[in-house]
C-alpha cells in the first residue's frame, strides 16, 4: 500500500546526471521523503528507532527498483541520497533532543536511535550548520563532506562519485574537515578532544 | 558570512592545502609570502593548521573519518607485444591461444622447471587492468582457487604481473566445447543429458561454495577427448565484467559487456541482481541447446537493442517444436517444461536452484514425475523480482546500515584494549562482506545485501572453525544483522547457532545470555511469542547463574522478557520484572540518574496499558520529578514521560488536567521542529482527542484539521500518521450527527491503519471499533456486528479479558445485540463489561457510566425495570452533570430511566421520556436510539 514514488524521478535524475542543480534540489525531498516514509511504516510496525542507514538501503530499492535504467548513473544517487540523509540525521537528533513521540509507547531508550546521546545530538546539529556554512565557502567540499559522513562513502568511493582522484580527495578532505573544525571552535563549540 | 570573510577562508584554504605538508620553518616562510601582510589571511591560514592538528570529537566520530589510509599503488601496465617467452609469474608464455573481451589467453608453462604442468594462462589487458579489477581479483582469487571438484578446471595461481596485469593459471583442459562434442560424437539425447549433469554437479558445487559462474556457455563447459565435462573460467567473469569498472571506463549499457547473448540471462542484461539463478538460466539454455541443437535465444541483429529484446521479451519457443516429428516425442512433456522452467525471465520462475533443476532432469531419466509445473508463455515477473532481490549497488548504503548496528560494537570493544585483538576481527569480518561486494566494484546489482551476510556467515564456518568464541560473536552480529533487514528466518537460524556454540569450550560465558538475549528478541519480532518468552527466560537465568541477575545486562534481558510476556496478560510476572529492572538501575545508577526515570516510565506504561491507573500514576509522578531536577527538566526524557502520562490522565477522565501536559510536549515539539513537522501534528491530534471527549467538537475540529493540514503538506502522501486525524475528524462528525461523512472518514482511516501497521495493532482494533459503533447507529448491523466481534475478540487477546478497553468493547458490541434484539448474549456481554468498569473507574467516570446505561438498557428490554432503574439513575445524572442537558447520551438515559419509572407503574416517568424521544427523533444520526425509546412510549404517544 505504500505510495508510489513520484513518477519525475526518472526525469529529475536525467536533469541532475546533465548538471542541472536545481533538479537535485527537488531530488532530495522526494528521497527524504521516501526515508520518513519508511521510517514512519517500520515504527508503526514498532520497529524501533530510527536505522538512518537501513532507511537509505531500502529507499534506493524502492525508488531504484522498479526504474533501474533510470539510476544506473549512481554517483547522482549517492549526492542525494547522502543530502537525505544528512537530514534524516539532523531530524533525528532533533527528535532525540525533542524527547520521542508521546503516545502510550514503551519507551525507547534513546541510545537505540543513531544518535547516541543529546550531547551527540546537539553536536550533529552544530556539525550540520557548520556544513551548511562550509557550503557557502566551497560547495563542493561540503558536497564531500556530506558524501563520506551521511553515506559513508570511502576515500575511493567518493573519488568516483565526484570523478576526482583519490588523492584530490584526501586534500580536500583534510581542507574540508580544518575548515569545519576552525568554524566549531569560533562558535565556541567544543568539539575537539586535546584542544 | 559576509562575503569578504567567505572569500579569505577560501583563499586561507588554498594556501593551508598548499603548505599543509611542508615541514614548520618552511610552513612559515610560505604563510608569509603568500599572505602578503594580510594579517587576518595569516591569522586564518595558522587557524586551519592548528584545526587539522585537532582531533575532533564531532567530526572524528562520525562514521568512516578514521585516518585515510593510502591505497594500493598500481604500476601503469605497459603496452603487451609479442609476448611468447615472456615470464608471468612462474610461468613462460609458449603462444597465444586465443583473444577475449578483457585479455588473451596463453599456453604457457612453469618456468622454474619444479614439474611439467602447461597451463592455460589469462592476462588481463592493461587498458582494463584498474584498480578495482586489480583489488577485485585479488580477492576472488583465494575464492576460487579453494575451488576443487572433479568438474571444475581448477584456478592453479594468479597474481599481478611486473607490468601490472592480473594473471591467471588454470589447467588447461585439452576439450570441446560440449555441443560440439555432443555433435561430434553424435550422442544420444540420455548421453547428453548426462554430460549435462556433470555440468550442473560442477556448478552445483560452485554455488554451495557461494561461486557464481556468471558466464556459463558451450565454451566455458568443455568435453575431453575421455569424455569428461570440465567447467572453466569459474568466478572470473565476476572478476572481469566492465559492468563492475570504474564509472570513468566508456561503456555503453550493453555493447560494453562480456555477454553471449544465447546464454546471458535477462537480469544480466538489464542490470539486475546476478546470483545462482543466473547460472540456473545459462544452464537451461545449455540444455536447450542440448535438446534440439538450436539455440533458445537467437536475435534477428546483432544490434543491442534487438537483442536485449530478444533476451529479456522473447520466449524460447519449445524445443520440441524445432526438431523433427520423431525426436519431438523424447522431448514434449518433461524435458520442454524443464528447459523452459530453467529459460523463465524472471529469476524467481526458475528452478530455485541448480540442484532442483538437475534432480527433474534425473526424475525424467528414471520416469518419475518431474516437480516443473508446465506452463504458458508469458511470465513477465521482473518486477516482482527487483522486490525481492536487494540490490548491491545499494550495498555501500546496505553495509552502512551493517555497521550500524556493528560499529557500534566495534566502537565500544575499541575501548577496552585487552579487546582490542577480537575487536580487530570483528571490524574485519564486517569490512569484508563490504568488500565482498563493494558497490564501487559492482557497478548494478550484483549480490543481494542477504547474500553478502549469507556469504559472510558461510565464511564463519571455514575461516573461524578454530575460534568459537569470535564465531558465536560474530553469528550475534549478523543475526542481528538479518533482524535488522527483516529476514527473520536466516536471523533466527543464525543466532540458534550461536545460542547452541555458546556452550562450547572456550567460549566466555557472558556469550551464552547475549546470544539468547538477541535470539529471543529476534523470536518476538518474527511473532514466535512462546519461542522469545523461552529464549528470553533463559537468558535471565544465565545472567542470574553466573551471579550477574543484577547486572544492567541482565536487566536488559529482563526488560525484554517483561515486554514479551505482557502481551499474554502475564501482568504480574512483567510488573515484578519492570519492578526488578528498576531496582537494579536504582542499586547501580543512584536514584537520581534519568536511565531510573526512563526505567519508571517504561513501568508506568507497563501499568497502564495493564489498567492499573493509581499504580502508573505513582511511576509516571516519580519519574517526572527526576526528569525535572535533572540538568535537563524539559529534555527528551521528561517530555516522554509528560506525553505518556497524559495519556493516563485522559484515561483516568482527568481530560484538562491530560490538556496541561500535552500542551507542553506540544510546545517542546514546536520549539525543536518548527510548526509544519508531523510530530507536531501527533500531538494536535492527542489534543484534539481530549478536546473531543470534553465535548469540546469545534475546537477539537480545528486542532484535528490543523494536524491534517500539515500531514497533507508532507511530501510522502498519504502520511501514515494521517489515520489519527481522520480517526478524530470521524468522532466529530460522529458526534454531530453526520454518520454519512463519521463512517467515510472511519473507512479511510481503518483503511490506513492496516496498511501501516497490519491488523494486530491495537491502533486497528480501536478503529474498528469505531467504524462498527458508527455502523451500529446507521443501522448497518451486519457488517456493525462483525467488526465489533473483531474488535472484542482482538482485544481481549491482546489486552486479557479485564483490561477496561477490552471490556468497553464488549459494552459496544452488547449495544449491537441488545439492538437486534439478541438481549440473552447482551446481557451476559455488558454484565461483564460493567463489573470490570465498576473495579476499575470511580463512579462518574464515562466508560464506567456507559457500561451501567447499557446494562440498565437491557434489563429494562427484558423485563426487569427495577434492576435497571438504580443503573439508569445513575446514568441519566452523571451524563447530564457531565456532558450537559441535550447530549444525546444524555437524552437516552433520561428516556430509558422514563421508561423504567413508567413499567413499574409511576407516571412521572412521562415527562422524561416523550421528551427524550422527541428530541432524539429530530437529531440528525440518533434514529436508533429514538427507536429504542419509541418501544416505550405509551399507547398514545406512539400511535401519533
Amino acid at each position: 500500500m505504500a505510495p508510489e514514488p513520484p513518477g519525475d524521478i526518472t526525469l529529475l535524475l536525467e536533469a541532475v546526471s546533465s548538471g542541472d542543480r536545481s533538479a537535485f534540489d527537488a531530488l532530495v525531498p522526494l528521497v527524504y521523503a521516501e526515508l520518513r516514509a519508511l521510517a514512519h511504516r517500520r515504527r508503526a510496525r514498532g520497529g524501533g528507532g530510527l536505522e538512518t542507514t537501513e532507511l537509505v538501503h531500502e529507499t534506493y530499492l524502492k525508488l531504484g527498483a522498479s526504474r533501474a535504467q533510470a539510476w544506473n548513473d549512481r554517483h547522482h544517487f549517492f549526492a542525494v541520497a547522502a543530502r537525505a540523509m544528512r537530514q534524516v540525521a539532523v531530524d533525528a537528533a532533533r527528535e532525540a533532543l525533542a524527547g520521542k513521540r508521546g503516545g502510550a509507547v514503551i519507551h525507547v531508550p534513546i541510545d537505540e536511535v543513531t544518535i547516541g546521546s543529546a550531547e551527540d545530538a546537539a553536536g550533529l546539529l552544530d556539525v550540520d550548520r557548520a556544513i551548511t556554512r562550509l557550503c557557502g565557502i566551497d560547495a563542493r567540499l561540503a558536497l564531500l563532506v556530506e558524501l563520506r559522513c551521511f553515506a559513508g562513502l570511502s576515500v575511493e568511493e567518493a573519488a568516483e562519485a565526484l570523478r576526482i582522484s583519490e588523492r584530490t580527495v584526501k586534500r580536500e578532505w583534510r581542507k574540508a574537515r580544518a575548515l569545519l573544525v576552525d568554524d566549531l571552535r569560533r562558535r565556541g563549540v567544543t568539539s575537539s578532544g586535546d584542544a | 558570512m559576509s562575503d569578504d570573510d567567505a572569500a579569505r577562508l577560501r583563499h586561507a584554504a588554498e594556501i593551508f592545502d598548499e603548505i599543509v605538508d611542508l615541514p614548520g620553518d618552511e610552513q612559515g616562510r610560505r604563510i608569509e609570502a603568500a599572505s602578503a601582510g594580510d594579517v587576518a589571511l595569516r591569522a586564518q591560514v595558522e587557524a586551519l593548521l592548528r584545526a587539522d592538528a585537532t582531533s575532533s570529537h564531532l567530526l572524528d566520530r562520525l562514521p568512516d573519518l578514521s585516518p585515510i589510509s593510502g591505497a594500493v599503488a598500481v604500476p601503469e601496465p605497459a603496452e603487451p607485444v609479442d609476448r611468447s617467452g615472456e615470464l608471468v609469474g612462474p610461468y613462460r608464455i609458449l603462444r597465444l591461444v586465443g583473444r577475449g573481451g578483457m585479455g588473451d589467453v596463453f599456453l604457457a608453462e612453469r618456468a622454474d622447471g619444479q614439474f611439467e604442468q602447461r597451463v592455460a594462462l589469462k592476462v588481463v589487458r592493461h587498458e582494463f587492468a584498474s584498480p578495482s579489477v586489480v583489488r577485485r581479483f585479488l580477492r576472488e582469487r583465494q575464492i576460487l582457487a579453494r575451488l576443487r571438484h572433479p568438474n571444475i578446471a581448477p584456478l592453479l595461481d594468479g597474481g599481478v604481473s611486473a607490468g601490472g596485469e592480473p594473471w591467471f593459471a588454470m589447467e588447461y583442459v585439452d576439450g570441446l566445447p560440449i555441443t560440439v562434442a555432443a555433435d561430434r560424437q553424435g550422442l544420444a539425447l540420455e548421453a547428453r543429458l548426462a554430460l549435462w549433469l556433470d555440468a550442473c554437479a560442477a556448478v552445483q558445487y560452485a554455488h554451495r561454495n557461494l561461486v557464481v559462474h556468471r558466464d556459463i556457455k558451450p565454451g566455458n563447459v568443455l568435453v575431453t577427448a575421455e569424455g569428461q565435462v570440465r567447467l572453466v573460467d569459474f568466478g572470473i567473469a565476476t572478476v572481469l565484467d566492465p559492468r563492475l569498472e570504474d564509472a570513468g571506463g566508456a561503456t555503453t549499457i550493453f555493447g560494453g559487456r562480456l555477454l553471449t547473448p544465447a546464454y546471458a540471462a535477462p537480469e544480466q542484461v538489464r542490470g539486475g541482481p546476478v546470483t545462482t539463478a543466473t547460472d540456473v538460466y545459462a544452464l537451461g539454455a545449455l540444455l536447450y541447446e542440448l535438446l534440439c541443437g538450436r539455440r533458445a535465444i537467437e536475435p534477428g541483429s546483432p544490434m543491442a537493442a534487438e537483442v536485449e529484446r530478444a533476451i529479456c521479451e522473447r520466449e524460447p519457443v519449445a524445443p520440441s517444436r524445432r526438431v523433427s516429428r520423431a525426436r519431438a516425442r523424447l522431448l514434449r512433456g518433461d524435458l520442454d517444461t524443464i528447459a523452459l522452467t530453467a529459460l523463465a525471465k524472471a529469476p524467481e520462475r526458475r528452478y530455485a536452484s541448480v540442484e532442483a533443476m538437475a534432480e527433474d532432469v534425473r526424475r525424467h531419466l528414471t520416469h518419475r514425475p518431474i516437480r516443473a509445473r508446465p506452463h504458458g508463455m508469458g511470465y513477465h515477473a521482473d518486477r516482482f523480482v527487483r522486490r525481492h532481490r536487494v540490490a548491491v549497488a545499494a550495498a555501500a548504503v546496505a553495509m552502512a546500515a551493517v555497521v550500524g548496528g556493528g560499529a557500534v560494537a566495534v566502537w565500544q570493544a575499541r575501548r577496552a584494549t585487552a579487546e582490542a585483538r577480537r575487536a580487530t576481527a570483528v571490524s574485519e569480518f564486517l569490512v569484508g562482506l563490504f568488500e565482498t561486494a563493494d558497490p564501487e566494484h559492482a557497478g548494478r546489482s550484483d549480490v543481494t545485501a542477504r547474500e553478502l551476510v549469507d556469504r559472510g556467515v558461510a565464511r564463519l564456518d571455514s575461516t573461524l572453525a578454530d575460534n568459537a568464541a569470535l564465531r558465536v560473536e560474530l553469528l550475534v552480529l549478523s543475526g542481528t544483522i538479518y533482524r535488522k533487514l527483516g529476514h527473520f528466518e536466516p536471523a533466527i537460524l543464525a543466532l540458534e547457532r550461536a545460542a547452541e556454540a555458546a556452550g562450547e569450550k572456550g567460549v566466555n560465558a557472558d556469550a551464552r545470555p547475549q546470544a539468547l538475549l538477541a535470539l529471543g528478541t529476534a523470536y518476538k519480532e518474527a511473532g514466535q511469542r512462546d519461542r522469545a518468552e523461552s529464549a528470553l527466560r533463559r537468558a535471565v537465568e544465565e545472567w542470574r547463574r553466573l551471579g550477574r541477575g543484577a547486572t544492567r545486562e541482565a536487566a536488559a534481558a529482563m526488560g525484554e522478557l517483561a515486554n514479551a510476556i505482557a502481551w499474554r496478560g502475564a501482568h504480574d510476572e512483567a510488573e515484578r520484572l519492570h519492578r526488578e529492572v528498576l531496582a537494579i538501575d536504582t542499586r547501580l545508577l543512584g536514584r537520581d540518574h534519568l536511565d531510573v526515570a526512563t526505567d519508571l516510565d517504561n513501568l508506568g506504561t507497563f501499568l497502564l496499558g495493564a489498567g492499573k491507573y493509581d499504580e502508573a500514576d505513582r511511576a509516571f509522578a516519580d519519574a517526572l520529578a527526576i526528569a525535572r531536577r535533572s540538568r535537563e527538566p524539559a529534555g527528551p526524557v521528561a517530555i516522554t514521560i509528560l506525553g505518556n502520562l497524559a495519556v493516563l490522565r485522559s484515561a483516568q477522565g482527568r481530560h484538562e488536567e491530560s490538556l496541561v501536559h500535552q500542551r507542553e510536549v506540544l510546545a517542546a515539539r514546536r520549539r525543536v521542529y518548527g510548526d509544519a513537522h508531523p510530530d507536531v501534528a501527533i500531538s494536535l491530534s492527542n489534543i484534539a482527542s481530549t478536546l473531543s471527549d470534553l465535548g469540546r467538537l469545534e475546537d477539537a475540529q480545528r486542532a484535528w484539521e490543523e494536524a491534517l493540514a500539515i500531514h497533507r503538506r508532507q511530501p510522502e502522501a498519504p502520511h501514515p500518521d494521517r489515520h489519527i486525524a481522520l480517526n478524530g475528524l470521524a468522532i466529530v462528525a460522529y458526534r454531530r450527527g453526520d454518520l454519512v461523512a463519521a463512517i467515510g472518514a472511519m473507512r479511510e482511516a481503518v483503511a490506513a491503519w492496516q496498511a501501516s501497521a497490519g491488523e494486530d495493532g491495537p491502533a486497528y482494533l480501536t478503529g474498528i471499533n469505531n467504524l462498527g459503533v458508527m455502523l451500529c447507529d446507521a443501522g448497518e448491523f451486519a457488517e456493525a456486528e462483525a467488526l465489533l466481534r473483531k474488535a472484542a475478540a482482538g482485544r481481549e487477546r491482546v489486552l486479557g479479558a479485564s483490561h477496561p478497553e477490552a471490556a468497553h468493547a464488549r459494552r459496544n458490541l452488547a449495544v449491537l445485540l441488545h439492538r437486534t434484539g439478541r438481549d440473552g448474549e447482551a446481557e451476559a456481554l455488558a454484565r461483564a463489561a460493567f463489573e470490570v468498569q465498576e473495579r476499575q473507574f470511580a463512579p462518574d467516570h464515562a466508560r464506567r457510566v456507559d457500561a451501567a446505561a447499557t446494562l440498565g438498557a437491557i434489563l429494562l428490554a427484558r423485563g426487569r425495570a427495577r434492576d435497571a432503574e438504580p443503573l439508569l439513575r445513575t446514568a441519566a445524572d452523571r451524563r447530564r452533570a457531565q456532558l450537559g442537558e441535550d447530549h444525546p447520551d444524555t437524552l437516552e438515559a433520561r428516556g430509558l430511566l422514563g421508561a423504567c419509572l413508567l413499567a413499574h407503574g409511576d407516571p412521572s416517568g412521562r415527562a422524561l421520556l416523550v421528551p427524550a424521544h422527541e428530541a432524539l427523533a429530530a437529531r440528525p444520526g440518533q434514529q436508533q436510539r429514538a427507536r429504542e425509546l419509541a418501544r416505550y412510549l405509551p399507547m398514545r404517544q406512539a400511535r401519533r
